[in-house]
């Protein structure tokens, strides 16, 4: 193998020659003296302000004269010697402006011509130049399926990172967030689930932050000049084995040559929460309603109240001028016992929240050299109500790229990005768990005196864990930093005419780190005995991540005639390390200060390290006739050191193809369909992503037991994870089939594409293999998927006016949706707790009920044994164990008299069915933006179509008591949904605790009833802007001036049967299987804010 | 043409320093075997990983069977046992732990070196064949690692059981020959070898005696096994009977923060400073964790202080709960809640709680004081194997083989019951008349020892209750049918109040219709917090008595192998009467 790549890189290098060589011959010489006229022009935008660095070009037709120049920094460009003669014809082209052609001009010796050019925004987007894999590609021109987000739309936006604007900005560019803490992270993914092998998550894309593996939520979104997202193979297949999930490509603006300009903007916001946060606070029907639900589960009450203490709860129902606690000898001893009406949530948790963002950047540039200078401040307050948390980023840039010499540029563009989270409690999800559990509205928060809850001593039970207790004391707490040091280094030389070789090395430095405390807290519940709980514990993990990536590519384009022929190659290597530490004190000698060298007790450290690096070679070709007819072919050679020597390297290539009808003579549509472009592409991908670093050589596994020996826990070593000696790569191949359209003057705009993708080789747990083995089984590339899906994108921009003023508006639509189907997998059997053949990803198994039994003569009649799917019945005291009147009825679909899931294999299923299916369908976007005068307004929605969701078995916002009896937050109306023979027609069966909880619960076991579809359609973003008139800034001498009202999550409607559960937050990641079922996470909120941009 | 020298010149030196090795990286922070098993250190590092078998606390104080009652059955106790899908018990990870060391361990060391170490491997393989047979019958034998290919070792069909034991023992023998000598309540040691050997051959021997429809050879051999193993670890092991006074010396035994390794022989320890915690004290008081309570057939069965029998009284089982646990064996009132009961530092006079023991007799074995009544925070030592169990299997096992004489008792149950100032076991008496009330639990026990081997099943269950060796106990002497006996709690004659200390407060009271009040009284409302077996007219209390349990004796003693083993391999065949093969 090593030879192989010596010869390869020999043979490239030697090819790369001989390219450079024989390119020089046909390189220009300079410039011919001469005579002639001169041609001087002044080139401004709509409003009037002059541009920079626009390129104009002199052609003369007869005489093959060809002469380029380009705007200054105050818009002017001349032309000092152009040689006297008719026919010339100046086109001036500036990117995001339609291109001009000025023609018939003569050019008479010594004589000067005055041109007035006046640019007009390019309203469609066919011209626009996409960034794509090493290079651009002008729209027009492409051949696979590649989508830009219109970065515009995230400007404005009230966001913390910029996947945050990117959900429902592209069709198949799915985002999805797991939590809504502040500055929650989105997770990407491009055209669905495409992979098993990613614990659930579908696969991620590769995104590259100009050019290099980057984090694209670390950015400053005021950055980020264009999206692109790479979504076939052939548009991808130039990042070879790293793209078999797509890619996403994002570039940072530059400076523009000319006067510098300094832009300031900020923004201030408020949250709310997105879902109903009234919970039940009635504390006789929730101290009742627990209690009920627990006796019919354990054959005693939960709260321990007595029928005076249930007396005085109603009582004080109506009447709050009696004390909420009395001083009561119970057991023996005198204690409180609570008659409150907590509400618990608004106890610990706050509603409305602040966040504000500033931004500024300076860039500008001058002849030789542009420069970008950029800041950013964003801090986002969380909803703790003691020790509010508090997320804070920071970033910077700095980016400089100069003109060395004629040929040679040389840039830099070095990156810090830094955040910090600050929370109070256990955990930033932990606290959302910890407190759904035991705080009864009727118990207090505080004692009169001032000390915290715990144990009401009523029941053993620990009011919301004791999280309260511990935030009010305020000393367990944590804090998560990340730090991102990232200097992209680049050169680009222009070696001929049309021939560019350019080269970067990156490096990136990323340390994180994150502490937690858990500190003792005091708590009460015997007048003046103070008692404390919990334990004294502080940890520190600090990861080090650092890459180094190297680009060397050439890129030469040519045209002869009518044939245009681009060509790249270029080699690219990556070497990525991490590293972890973890230590760990018990017993700390501060209650306030954290830090390891404060810990007296127990010392716990470990750490963890692992390295893999990459390299490729790759090209790409395309070939151009007359904007007819484009062909692009490309290909990569990829290493990794993931693979044992002998498997490492994989070819990617990939084939796509365009045909332009609309530039067809024969075309007959013309002045209706302006544009109508077919493609085609297909091509093989490479995935080395999900592999473990060493995932080839057998590794003693090691760990520690909680069994002590010599004062310790034991340490151990112990047998390698089999493995299977011939791992290779991923393989996928996608066909893509697209058709892009233009109508009504391009005002109109469709793109559409169909895909079908079948992914080989998936790297996975093998076939189910007989327990005696041990082991898991070994990962090899063991199985395939097929994913076939679609997306469609339709824009509509209309420039016109309104009462006088000029008004301009643009709706875009995007839609898409894709199914995927394991297409081998080695089940012979079928066994449904495995993948099989034939299994559509997302599906859920589970059984069909046929309502309530309304009578307990009706249950003892029904022939069929349900208790197979009864278990928290039969385990139920007394009569609750029979089954009866208000429990729900199973249908026995096979027919046998009992209701079971048979032998859990395809074969035989029992009763069980495919119920629904968890993978998000029909996914959608819609934006609109209107421009009026100075006002401007856009609008965001987005949503899925259909996705459904069994709520887990802890989602205590869904089942309330049903799950366990003693959550803390139900809906306020749960008690009209629940059976009782005077509502017979409720949603929820007859009140039995543990039901939805515990295995093989009526609830628990996955059934149609109450099987939920999370289809949502949500008003992402809502903008109104106002921009100083033109006049007015002159006078202030300002260039822009623009106030801004932005609301995100405003509204939502969802088939989701619950006010409580967002259903973004129940869908969680990706597909689902790696979110919490139980939503009982870090809610997420709408945000309403107000901003201003300035600039001058 | 300059520039393209240059870039030239740069390429060219790029490339060259693109070192041929650049995709060749080794692991930075894990070791792969070939550089491991190099030092006795090694060795031990991986010797470690086998103690993660050892059961947790609650493996071993969370028993059930018929000596502990919680309000959930299970579908163990029911007999509503169905053939899992997969699980079940058949899980294999630690054998290939054990025959990896096995195979690897004197690769570079000397096998002498290691021998020590081996023999902890193979400590660990006789713990979990043992664990196998007992649940399942013949299991299959692998003596090394399947490989992943190896489609004929992944199909094998079960090894007779005989032969499967010969190999357990010949583990424990080379075990017992070959480990540590060392006393050390943490590790596996010679004697901790010896005491296993004990507890697995009295368990084959009384299985293959009793289980006469499964026809294997060898009963005695295995009984005589056990004799010589509990023999050796009593004659040369440095363990003996942990006595303080009888009143307290059972129950400290339990509730001692670290194991008392004067008796025990491998503890499981827990640690507050490591925060290694258990859930023991909360499993006794709270509600939600079963409400455990000791089963009245149980109670019955400890002896008056004088050695006659409770179940000789006139009427036993209407003896209200005070009068029934007064002149009874000490460690009564050391396993459950008795009249005067304080918890341990602490004066204050409790009696049993309903709402946290479902038969009112609520356990105290292993409870410690109130700082760790918090859910898991209990941080005492749980025994694994302490020398009162091989005494115990000693006894058993000479009478088992009609060889007991009364220095054989005299050397065991005696000095258990020298502990809590018992008489002693006579063995004449004993044989003479045999006590009729076990003679209807244990109906298989037969012959001219019966009395005796009666009384020895009576000091086991009541010695090592919830140490979790019940079910096995029941499964080896055939005696399956105790699971299915309705559990029941202590006796009420009716409706009324009662004072279960006699200290002149009420301290629970039954009713029916509206709720009475008064401070720091048990309400119990009939027929739904607490049921009697005769309604308002009294009786002992029952827990889930319209839960129909059952006991097949021609299929439960063994379980069921899981479907999907049957499917994945052919020659496999479930265990009798077990549906789930085709």
């Amino acid at each position: 193998m090593q030879l192989k790549i010596t010869l390869f890189l020999k043979r490239f290098s030697r090819r790369l020659l001989l390219l450079l060589l024989g390119l020089s011959i046909t390189s220009l010489g300079l410039a011919q003296v001469n005579t002639g006229g001169k041609v001087t022009g002044s080139i401004n935008d709509e409003k009037g302000l002059p541009l920079v660095g626009v390129s104009v070009m002199a052609v003369n037709e007869s005489t093959q004269l060809k002469k380029t120049t380009s705007s200054d920094s105050k818009g002017l460009f001349t032309f000092t010697d152009l040689p006297a003669g008719k026919g010339y014809s100046f086109i001036i082209s500036y990117v995001g402006f339609r291109t001009q052609n000025l023609k018939n001009y003569e050019i008479k010796a010594g004589e000067q011509i005055s041109l007035i050019v006046r640019m007009l925004e390019d309203q469609s987007d066919l011209n626009e130049v996409v960034v794509v894999g090493y290079g651009t590609q002008k729209k027009v021109n492409l051949t696979g399926a590649v989508a830009t987000v219109n970065t515009k739309t995230l400007e404005d936006r009230p966001i913390a990172n910029i996947t945050q604007g990117l959900q429902g900005a592209v069709p198949n560019l799915n985002i999805s967030f797991g939590d809504g803490r502040p500055g929650s992270d989105g997770k990407i993914n491009v055209r669905g689930f495409t992979s098993i092998n990613s614990g659930g998550s579908g696969g991620s894309p590769l995104v590259l932050v100009d050019g290099v593996p980057g984090s694209i939520n670390n950015l400053n979104p005021k950055d980020v000049a264009s999206i692109s997202v790479l979504k076939d193979a052939s548009s991808a297949a130039i990042y070879g084995a790293r793209a078999a999930f797509g890619v996403v490509l994002v570039t940072t603006k530059n400076g523009k040559k000319g006067r510098t300009t300094i832009s300031y903007s900020n923004n201030f916001g408020f949250t709310a929460p997105t879902t109903s946060t009234d919970f039940m606070t009635d504390a006789y029907d929730a101290a009742k309603m627990n209690d009920e639900a627990f006796i019919r589960a354990v054959g005693n009450s939960y709260t321990g109240y007595t029928d005076e203490d249930y007396a005085y709860l109603l009582r004080r129902r109506t009447d709050k001028s009696l004390p909420d606690y009395i001083i009561d000898n119970r057991k023996g001893k005198d204690q409180y016992v609570y008659y409150g009406d907590t509400d618990w949530w608004h106890t610990i948790f706050r509603d409305r929240q602040t966040s504000m963002d500033h931004t500024l950047s300076v860039s500008g540039g001058s002849e030789n050299t542009d420069f970008l200078f950029s800041g950013r401040m964003y801090q986002k307050n969380g909803m703790m109500q003691i020790n509010q948390d508090k997320y804070k980023s920071y970033n910077l840039r700095a980016k400089v790229n100069t003109k060395v010499n004629k040929w040679l540029t040389v840039g830099n563009n070095l990156q810090f990005n830094a955040s910090n989270y600050d929370y109070p409690g256990w955990g930033v999800n932990a606290n959302f768990v910890s407190v759904s559990v035991h705080a009864l509205p009727s118990y207090l928060p505080m004692n009169p005196d001032g000390t915290a809850t715990y144990r009401t001593e009523l029941n053993n039970y620990t009011i919301g864990d004791g999280l309260f207790a511990d935030l009010l004391h305020g000393k367990s707490k944590g804090n998560e930093k990340e730090y991102e040091f990232i200097n992209l280094f680049n050169v680009n030389a222009h070696l001929a005419e049309g021939l560019e070789l350019k080269g970067n090395y990156t490096y990136t430095f990323k340390p994180s780190s994150n502490w937690a405390r858990r500190a003792q807290a005091p708590w009460s519940i015997y007048p003046g005995v103070i008692s404390q709980f919990g334990f004294d514990q502080y940890y520190e993990t600090n990861y080090t991540r650092q890459s180094h990536v190297v680009n060397i590519f050439g890129d030469y384009t040519k045209t002869l005639g009518k044939h245009t022929f681009k060509a790249l190659l270029g080699y690219n290597q990556e070497l990525n390390t991490y590293k972890r530490v973890f230590a760990q004190r018990n017993d700390l000698i501060s209650q306030d200060l954290n830090d390891l060298d404060l810990g007296s007790g127990d010392v716990l450290a470990n750490g963890n390290a692992n390295e893999y690096a990459l390299l490729g070679g790759f090209f790409r070709v395309n070939y151009d006739y007359e904007g007819r007819y484009l062909l692009e072919i490309n290909g990569r050679y990829d290493g990794t050191s993931k693979f044992p020597p002998g498997s490492r390297f994989g070819f990617f290539p990939s084939i796509s193809a365009g045909w332009r009808i609309s530039q067809e003579k024969f075309f007959p549509l013309k002045g209706i369909v302006d544009e109508l472009k077919f493609r085609g592409s297909y091509g093989s991908l490479g995935n080395q992503q999900e592999a473990a670093e060493y995932g080839y050589i057998p590794l003693l596994s090691r760990g520690t037991i909680d069994y002590i020996t010599d004062g310790k826990k034991t340490e151990y070593l112990s047998s390698p994870t089999p493995i299977s000696p011939n791992l290779t790569w991923e393989r996928a191949t996608s066909a893509n089939f697209g058709v892009d359209a233009g109508f009504l003057d391009n005002r109109l705009t469709a793109t559409f594409d169909y895909y079908v993708r079948n992914t080989f080789d998936m790297l996975t747990a093998g076939k189910t293999v007989s327990s005696v083995f041990g082991a898991a089984s070994p990962k090899q590339n063991a199985a395939d998927l097929q994913s076939k899906g679609w997306e469609l994108a339709l824009n509509w921009t209309q420039n016109g006016s309104l009462a006088g003023k000029p008004f301009n508006w643009n709706v875009g639509f995007g839609i898409s949706d894709y199914t995927a189907e394991i297409t081998r997998f080695d089940n012979p059997n079928n066994l449904l707790s495995n993948y099989y053949v034939g299994q559509q990803i997302g599906e859920i198994w589970g059984y069909r009920v046929g309502g309530f039994f309304q009578t307990d003569a009706e249950a003892q009649a029904y022939k069929v044994n349900q208790d197979y799917v009864n278990q928290q019945r039969l385990k139920a005291p007394g009569n609750w164990a029979k089954l009866s009147a208000g429990d729900i009825k199973f249908l026995d679909i096979n027919g046998d008299g009992v209701v079971n899931n048979g032998k859990n294999t395809l074969t035989d299923h029992g009763d069980m069915e495919v119920i629904g299916n968890s993978l998000p369908r029909y996914s959608y976007g819609i934006n609109a933006g209107f421009n009026w005068g100075n006002f401007d307004l856009s609008v965001m929605f987005q949503g899925i179509g259909k996705q459904q969701w069994y709520p887990g078995n802890n989602a205590d916002k869904f089942w309330g008591p049903f799950s366990r009896p003693y959550y803390s937050f139900v809906d306020k109306d749960f008690l009209s949904d629940v059976w009782t023979p005077q509502n017979p027609n409720a949603y929820f069966p007859k009140l039995r605790g543990y039901e939805a909880l515990n295995d093989r619960g009526e609830l628990n076991v996955k059934n149609d009833k109450y099987l939920q579809d999370l289809a949502y359609i949500r008003l992402k973003n809502l903008t109104i802007g106002f921009s100083m008139p033109e006049t007015l800034l002159k006078k202030i001498k300002l260039s822009k001036v623009r106030v801004y009202l932005s609301g995100e999550n405003l509204f939502t409607f969802t088939k989701l049967r619950s006010n409580y559960i967002d259903p973004e937050q129940a869908a969680g990641d990706y597909n689902n299987s790696t979110a919490d079922p139980n939503a009982r996470v870090y809610p997420f909120s709408k945000l309403y804010s107000f901003g201003l941009d300035v600039s001058f | 043409m300059k520039n393209i020298k240059i870039s030239i010149i740069a390429l060219c030196i790029l490339f060259t320093a693109c070192k041929k090795d650049f995709l060749d990286r080794q692991p930075l922070a894990q070791i792969s075997p070939d550089a491991f098993f190099r030092t006795e250190s090694d060795l031990k590092l991986y010797t470690n990983s086998f103690y993660t078998v050892i059961p947790s606390a609650e493996g071993i104080y969370n028993e059930a069977v018929d000596n502990v009652v919680k309000s959930d059955l299970g579908e163990l106790i029911t007999g509503n046992r169905t053939v899992p899908i997969s699980g079940g018990g058949w899980t294999w990870t630690e054998l290939r732990k054990i025959n990896y060391f096995l195979e690897n361990y004197d690769n570079i060391m000397p096998a002498e070196a290691g021998k020590k170490y081996a023999a902890v491997a193979r400590f660990f393989r006789a713990y979990f064949y043992f664990d196998k047979v007992s649940r399942f019958g013949d299991v299959p034998w692998y003596s090394k690692t399947i490989a992943f290919e190896d489609e004929e070792a992944l199909s094998k069909a079960r090894t007779p059981r005989a032969q499967v034991m010969d190999s357990v023992l010949a583990d424990l023998d080379f075990a017992i020959a070959n480990a540590d000598e060392g006393k050390n309540v943490e590790r596996v040691t010679k004697w901790t070898a010896l005491a296993l050997k004990s507890r697995i051959c009295l368990f084959e021997g009384t299985f293959r005696k009793y289980h006469s429809e499964f026809s294997l050879p060898d009963a005695d051999r295995f009984l005589r096994e056990a004799v010589s193993a509990s023999d050796q670890l009593m004659t040369t092991g440095p363990y003996s009977i942990y006595k303080s006074t009888p009143e307290k010396s059972y129950f400290d035994l339990f509730a001692s923060k670290a194991a008392i390794d004067q008796e025990v022989i491998l503890t499981r320890r827990f640690s507050n400073g490591l925060q290694v915690w258990h859930n023991l004290n909360y499993y006794t008081i709270t509600a939600s964790y079963g409400r455990p309570g000791l089963n009245k057939s149980l109670v019955n069965t400890y002896l008056m202080k004088d050695g006659s029998r409770f179940t000789d009284k006139p009427e036993f089982n209407k003896i209200q709960f005070y009068e029934e646990v007064q002149n009874r064996d000490p460690r009564l009132a050391q396993t459950i809640r008795t009249p005067g009961y304080t918890r341990i530092g602490n004066t204050k006079i409790l009696v049993p709680e309903f709402n946290a023991s479902t038969t009112g007799y609520q356990v105290i074995k292993y409870v410690t004081s109130e700082a760790n009544d918090s859910f898991n925070k209990s941080d005492n030592d749980m025994p694994i194997f302490r020398m009162a169990e091989v005494l115990l299997n000693f006894a058993e096992a000479k009478a088992e083989l009609g060889e007991a004489t009364q220095p054989d008792i005299d050397k065991s149950v005696k000095l258990l019951r020298d502990r809590v100032a018992m008489p002693n076991l006579n063995i004449v008496a004993a044989n003479a008349n045999p006590d009729a009330y076990l003679a209807a639990q244990y109906r298989n026990v037969n012959g001219g020892n019966k009395g005796l081997i009666l009384e020895v099943r009576r000091e086991r269950r009541i010695e090592l209750v919830m140490e979790s060796l019940r079910w096995n106990d029941l499964m080896r002497w055939k005696e399956g049918h105790l699971n299915a006996e309705p559990y029941k709690g202590m006796y009420f004659p009716g409706l009324g109040k009662y004072d279960l200390d006699k200290n002149g407060t009420t301290d629970v009271e039954i009713y029916t219709g509206n709720k009475p009040t008064g401070p720091g009284v048990q309400f119990l409302k009939l027929g739904s917090e607490i049921i009697l077996e005769n309604n308002t007219s009294g009786g002992n209390v029952l827990v889930n008595p319209g839960t129909p349990k059952t006991f097949r004796e021609d299929r439960d003693y063994l379980f069921p192998i899981p479907i999907q083993e049957l499917q994945l391999n052919g020659n496999l065949v479930q265990n009798p009467n077990w549906e789930g093969k085709n």
